[in-house]
């Protein structure tokens, strides 16, 4: 399988949809609370960052170095930005599961 | 005392941490306690700290472990190891072809520009195999030189212990010298 066309595991796929609702503020611990605030998984921050290792090996994001700051202890960001094989990625594994979902009447969420 | 346990929990954390993700991962720890010591407490950000520091080393292991490259280079120096028994079973062959007697030290010489040669040739197929080769060339000798039935003469086993490393790891120098220290 070619590169940018590998399939994503389902906490990839949470983390990657993480990194897009994000945007310009995607990094390590914003990703982990975001997961949290939003599914109310509790995921360890080396559980994530090792998410986002494999997504950046499978070239879903990029990463780019922010500033140090004095709260950090001087250490920088590394900032996360999903990239275009990442959304085709994303859009694949939802059509996947919207077929998988489509005629099963006891999935329909209600509200 | 909570800060000792944090900078002890933070240097556990940092030896299981890729190179890559150390200073984000670590920085990433260090924010997030600060905040948490704001709208919390000082105590539940430090159980959050030590929380996250130990339940990320299993995640943090997997990814060293799938990323490691050395059971490559173990192969590569395993397989250099095999060349150099081969050639030290030919080399003992012929001349013993030649004469009835044993020659443990003409061995030792005609081997050492083999060995040289197969630690150079190793190193460029993969680096860091060459010092492999020679720590398993040390481990071998040792512990044939302790276990063998045979008792060759104490200065041979010593020079073959000395020598067959020193070699393997003159090839590795040769070889950065080439193309430049990784």
């Amino acid at each position: 399988m070619k590169k940018g066309e590998e399939s994503l595991g389902s906490l990839e796929h949470i983390v990657l949809l993480a990194v897009m609702r994000l945007g310009d503020n995607a990094y390590g611990i914003t990703v982990l609370d975001e997961i949290e605030v939003v599914t109310g998984r509790d995921l360890s921050i080396g559980t994530v960052y090792a998410a986002l290792g494999r997504l950046e090996s499978k070239g879903y994001v990029k990463p780019s170095t922010g500033e140090p700051t004095a709260e950090r202890g001087g250490r920088a960001k590394r900032y996360f930005h999903v990239t275009a094989d990442g959304r085709s990625a994303v859009r694949r594994a939802q059509e996947s599961i919207m077929k998988m979902n489509s005629g099963l009447k006891d999935l329909r969420v209600t509200r | 005392m909570s800060d000792f346990a944090l900078r002890i929990a933070t240097w556990i954390l940092s030896r299981f941490v890729s190179k890559n993700d150390r200073e984000a991962l670590i920085g990433d720890l260090a924010e997030e306690y600060a905040r948490r010591v704001r709208s919390d407490s000082r105590s539940a950000a430090f159980v959050w700290y030590l929380r996250h520091s130990f339940t990320s080393i299993p995640a943090l292991v997997r990814v060293k472990l799938t990323r490691a490259r050395w059971p490559l280079t173990l192969g590569v120096a395993l397989l250099a190891y095999l060349l150099v028994g081969v050639a030290q079973l030919i080399i003992r062959w012929a001349l013993q072809s030649l004469s009835a007697r044993s020659h443990p030290l003409l061995i030792l010489i005609i081997l050492v520009p083999i060995i040289l040669l197969i630690a150079y040739l190793a190193e460029r197929l993969r680096r860091k195999s060459a010092i492999m080769l020679g720590a398993i060339l040390m481990i071998a000798i040792a512990a044939m030189t302790m276990w063998s039935s045979r008792n060759a003469a104490m200065q041979y086993q010593l020079a073959y212990l000395l020598v067959g490393p020193c070699v393997a790891f003159f090839g590795t120098a040769l070889n950065w010298r080439n193309r430049g220290t990784p």
